[in-house]
């Protein structure tokens, strides 16, 4: 049973998924066919806002890590809103906070 | 004296005075008148002939006139017989004194004669006329008098009686006022309830019944008080009613009844007035005639009330009530009667009672006869009929009717009709039968306790549901405690005394025991009977044999407990040890369970037996005949080949021989004394992994409905089994595996003290990410890794696998831990395509000038803690990326002096989320605990650290944990 609750916000050839709770295994295996979904919607920016989540755990790091990958292959944008303190730290921890596309103000997107 | 003689004087004079009348005066002048005048022509001659004349003259006035009018008569006589007749003529002069003192003598004689006898006469006169008057008075007093009781004979209302009452008495005494009061209820005042002369608004007054008052005073005495002079009479105080009305006298008489005082009637005059004994006896005889009319007024009212009490209650009975004279004549028939027996009163009255049919006759005249004689019946019951010819059950209740002199003049008689209660009678009877008849189809038996003699009745089908012969119970309740078993004997009594105690219902179970000791259970239903006392005097019941439903839900209990107690553990043999336990006595006197190993061998996992002795033969026998799943005629090795389960609801001497192997084993079989038995495969997702066998004594016959708990029973043991071989079988895979990816044992370094635990997530089923490795790299240059890659389970397990041995070869040329992880990044990147990560933390130690020179690298894993012998901890090293990613990973070496005393720690994310969820909130506890362990060895601090883990709880990782703990050894 996963501890996810997850909203997506679509629009304008982008989506908004915004993430609450614990981000593990479980959560994982109900979030990656949504994100894979939006994904085959050719939208040109999926944003991930980790701002409500309270775990991270390494299936989390791979599925993000797989999501990246896969943005970059196909010429899309994933960018991330970090999530607080315990969570950024880590993506600091492995220095993914210098590859990812971390936004850390999400309204500077819709400026782009 | 003188007073009195002087009141004779007036009774003279006053009288006198009244009688010169007129006419007295004429006479008087008119008499001598005429002798003056007539006398020179009459033949008279001479003074005495004239003297005769004037006497004559005097005496008529005297006659006519009285006393005065004889003297004013004789004045005027004297006159004219001295100026005409006495010489000289015709001159008043006395010459012939002689003559005229003579006439003046005579005359005035004759006129004190004739007057005194004038006056007896009057006086006699008046006498008669008083006593006649007398006479008159007394009979008026006698007439009103018997006016008054006529009324009051009369049952005329109390107000018209009061009435003529007061007018009579105002009437007969002549006074003006009369009233009449009755004494209020309590006594405090009386009330005017009828009067006369009185003044608008006193009819219906209160007056004071003080002990003061004319009323109070009267009633005390209980006698007449007469007043003459109210004015002057000091015994009572001032009555406003009297006053106002200016009464001077009266008379008061009491008005009694046969309860006391009932009122008073007065007689009072506004003049002075002196009462006679007359008056007064009068009044009270009227008084009197008021109080017995009144009591016998009350009298008649009461006879009357309860005479129509009679009516109504004959009248409103739902009960025939019928009466007949000594000749059968009916005299009475009430509604009732008219409804029951369909004659109207019309129809009944007067005629021979109609109700007694033809053949009956002959009864009711033996019966009539005997309440004519005198005698009552009551309940006699016997047939009658109705007016439509109907027949009627009746009860008679008789009784004679007796007339004034005692004489029996008829029968009265209560017929309630029993037709409805006779039905309902049969209608009990025909419902105890039935109910007899259910008790008895539902094994169910009634009782009846006599709580103080102790006696108990029961039905007959309780005796063989204790297993008793027919009368084999002794019949007391002392008696039927025999019966029960004696563990439950106390608490019976208990449950019995409470039901009666508290004149509650008793519903208890217990047990009894029958005549060939075995055990039955008993439910127990009673209802207390209290007397009209309300104190328990009986009680009765139901008794039923609930051992049936006993043994199920016990069964099932076990059933709940037994599946319960398998699911808790892992370790199947003892807990088909505990089931075996638990099934005895419930299921089963004896209870074995045998196991197939692995080796396709039997082995005996659990025997259990009510008695311990034979528990031990059991054993003996099984060890001696081990079960063989290849021999036909093994029960057991039956349902071990075949999987199906047994039944053997009587074991039979026969067939226990053919069970047996040898004469030996049969008779050890024989000494079991087995009487049913149920053999029931351990069968889960096809494999039947042993048998279970439920052996009973006498006593005990398995049913299908056992078998299919057992079956039950069997199929949650065997699923429980399967699961932990399964688990079993997982864990020790995991186990191994986990074990080949890390050191078999740690090497010894020189001047390092190393200790490491890992610990995996969960049940430790699968093979977690976590790994650690320490190795000498090169000639007295050590390594010591730590890592964790991204998954778990065997897929985690290669790249476990390929990271260690990849560190372990790089390792070998390159001295820059940094080096090292970017092979094994490369080393990822080429063996997995994408998803598949790991962190790794590379460290190498070379002996430096005091302690040990370090140099470390982190691949994305979190940073290891310097402890220093002074006790600060802190982090050491620099972040790295994640390897197995990226192709340019950013990796930095980071060098530190490690003095003598100095911890380094290395440890895996597991650790610090164990604390908490936020990995800087665990590095923190982390850091406290190290600092905490300053001055212990490395082996301490790794068990330190993991004391800290299981004080959180262990079982709820969720992830691998892994740490070394190195210490530079002080020198």
């Amino acid at each position: 049973v996963s501890a996810i609750t997850y909203s997506v916000e679509q629009g304008a050839g982008r989506a908004t998924v915004a993430l609450q709770g614990e981000l593990d295994i479980a959560a994982v295996a109900e979030l990656e066919p949504e994100l894979e979904r939006l994904e085959r919607d050719a939208l040109g920016l999926i944003v991930l806002d980790l701002r409500g989540l309270t775990f991270l755990d390494s299936s989390g790091i791979r599925m993000i890590l797989a999501a990246d990958a896969r943005a970059r292959e196909q010429g899309r944008r994933l960018a991330l809103v970090p999530g607080p303190e315990p969570v950024h730290r880590i993506f600091e921890l492995a220095l993914l906070d210098r590859r990812l596309d971390f936004v850390p103000d999400p309204s500077s997107l819709d400026q782009a | 004296m003188k007073a009195s003689r002087w009141t004779k004087v007036a009774d003279w004079v006053a009288p006198a005075r009244a009688r010169l009348s007129a006419a007295g005066i004429l006479a008087a002048i008119v008499g001598p008148g005429l002798v003056t005048a007539l006398a020179p022509i009459t033949s008279l001659e001479g003074k005495q002939g004239i003297t005769a004349l004037y006497l004559a003259a005097v005496v008529a006035a005297t006659m006519i006139g009285g006393l005065w009018a004889g003297l004013l008569a004789t004045a005027l006589s004297l006159l004219g017989l001295d100026y005409f007749f006495v010489e000289p003529v015709h001159s008043f002069s006395t010459a012939d004194k002689d003559a005229l003192i003579t006439g003046a003598v005579a005359s005035l004689l004759a006129v004190i004669f004739i007057d005194r006898v004038q006056r007896r006469r009057e006086a006699l006169q008046r006498k008669a006329e008083r006593a006649e008057e007398e006479m008159a008075s007394r009979a008026r007093r006698q007439e009103a008098l018997a006016n008054l009781g006529r009324i009051a004979l009369t049952a005329a209302p109390r107000e018209r009686l009061y009435g003529d009452v007061v007018s009579l008495v105002a009437d007969a005494l002549d006074v003006e006022f009369s009233s009449l009061l009755e004494v209020a209820p309590g006594g405090q005042e009386a009330i005017i309830r009828a009067c006369v002369g009185w003044r608008e608004g006193t009819l219906g007054a209160a007056v004071s019944t003080g002990p003061d008052s004319l009323a109070g005073y009267t009633l005390s005495r209980d006698e007449p008080v007469v007043i003459d002079d109210l004015r002057g009479d000091g015994r009572f105080a001032d009555s406003p009613i009297l006053q106002e009305h200016q009464v001077v006298s009266g008379v008061v008489v009491p008005i009694s009844s046969a309860e006391g005082p009932f009122g008073l009637l007065s007689a009072m005059s506004r003049s002075r007035r002196r009462f006679t004994t007359d008056d007064v006896q009068f009044v009270r005889v009227a008084a009197t005639m008021v109080g017995s009319a009144v009591q016998r007024g009350s009298a008649q009212d009461a006879l009357r009330e309860a005479r129509d009490e009679f009516q109504a209650l004959i009248e409103a009975s739902p009960v025939p009530i019928v009466a007949y004279d000594r000749d059968g004549i009916v005299t009475l028939w009430n509604p009732a009667a008219e409804r029951v027996f369909g004659w109207t009163a019309e129809e009944a009255l007067g005629r021979l009672l109609p109700i007694v049919p033809e053949h009956m006759r002959e009864e009711f005249d033996r019966l009539r006869e005997a309440v004519l004689g005198g005698r009552s019946f009551s309940g006699f019951e016997t047939t009658r009929r109705r007016k439509d010819g109907s027949a009627i059950e009746i009860s008679v209740s008789n009784a004679p009717v007796r007339d004034a002199f005692g004489n029996v003049r008829g029968v009265v008689a209560l017929d309630t009709d029993i037709t409805e209660r006779r039905r309902a009678e049969r209608a009990i009877r025909e419902s105890e039968e039935k109910l007899r008849l259910a008790l008895e189809a539902a094994a169910v038996g009634w009782w009846d306790w006599n709580v103080a003699t102790g006696e108990v009745l029961w039905s007959d089908n309780l005796e063989p549901i204790h297993g008793l012969p027919p009368g084999g119970f002794a019949g007391t309740f002392e008696g039927y405690l025999e019966h029960i078993h004696p563990d439950d004997r106390e608490v019976f009594q208990e449950a019995v005394g409470r039901a009666i105690s508290e004149a509650s219902e008793l519903d208890f179970e217990f047990r009894v025991i029958w005549p060939d000791a075995s055990v039955h259970w008993m439910q127990g239903i009673g209802h207390v009977l209290p007397d009209e006392n309300s104190k328990p005097v009986r009680m009765i019941g139901l008794g039923r044999d609930v051992t049936e439903r006993k043994q199920r839900e016990e069964a099932l209990a076990f059933l709940a407990e037994a599946s319960e107690a398998l699911s808790r553990s892992l370790d199947y043999e003892r807990t088909l040890r505990e089931v075996a336990r638990l099934a005895v006595p419930r299921l089963a006197d004896c209870c074995v369970v045998d196991m197939i190993e692995e080796e396709r061998s039997v082995h005996q996992l659990a025997v259990a037996h009510v008695d311990p002795d034979m528990e031990q033969l059991v054993r003996d026998l099984e060890q001696r005949y081990p079960t063989d799943p290849e021999l036909a005629t093994s029960p057991m090795g039956r349902a071990l080949r075949t999987g199906q389960a047994e039944l053997v609801s009587s074991l039979s001497d026969e067939l226990l021989a053919e069970y047996a192997r040898d004469e030996e084993h049969a008779a050890g079989l024989r000494q079991l004394r087995l009487a049913s038995a149920m053999f029931v495969p351990l069968t889960a997702r096809g494999r039947t992994s042993g048998v279970m066998a439920f052996l009973a004594s006498s006593g005990r016959r398995y049913t299908p409905s056992d078998l299919s708990l057992a079956k039950d029973l069997a199929r949650t043991a065997a699923l429980a089994v399967d699961n932990a071989r399964l688990y079993r079988q997982r864990s020790r895979v995991a186990r191994t595996l986990q074990r080949s990816l890390l050191p078999p044992e740690l090497p010894v370094i020189p001047g390092v003290e190393v200790a490491a635990r890992y610990q995996a997530a969960g049940e430790g089923l699968e093979v977690g990410g976590d790994f650690y490795d320490l190795f000498e790299a090169e000639q007295r240059d050590w390594a010591v890794v730590i890592g964790d890659v991204c998954g778990k389970g065997v897929d985690a397990a290669a790249v476990t696998g390929l990271a260690r041995h990849t560190i372990r070869a790089a390792s070998m040329g390159e001295q820059s831990p940094s080096a090292v992880l970017r092979k094994l990044n490369d080393a990822v990147l080429r063996q997995y395509a994408q998803g598949t990560f790991c962190t790794v933390v590379c460290a190498r130690l070379a002996e430096a000038d005091a302690g040990r020179r370090a140099v470390l690298a982190s691949g994305g894993h979190p940073l290891p803690f310097l402890l220093s012998a002074e006790g600060e901890a802190r982090i050491v090293g620099t972040n790295g990326s994640l390897l197995g990613v990226f192709p340019d990973p950013e990796l930095e070496d980071s060098e530190l002096e490690l003095d003598p005393g100095d911890v380094l720690v290395l440890y895996t994310d597991g650790l610090v989320e164990h604390y908490d969820q936020s990995l800087a909130a665990g590095e923190k506890r982390l850091a406290e605990i190290l600092r905490e362990s300053v001055g212990l060895g490395a082996e301490e601090i790794a068990a330190k650290i993991e004391r800290s883990i299981q004080e959180i709880g262990s079982g709820s990782a969720r992830d691998d944990i892994a740490f070394v703990v190195l210490r530079v050894l002080p020198a």
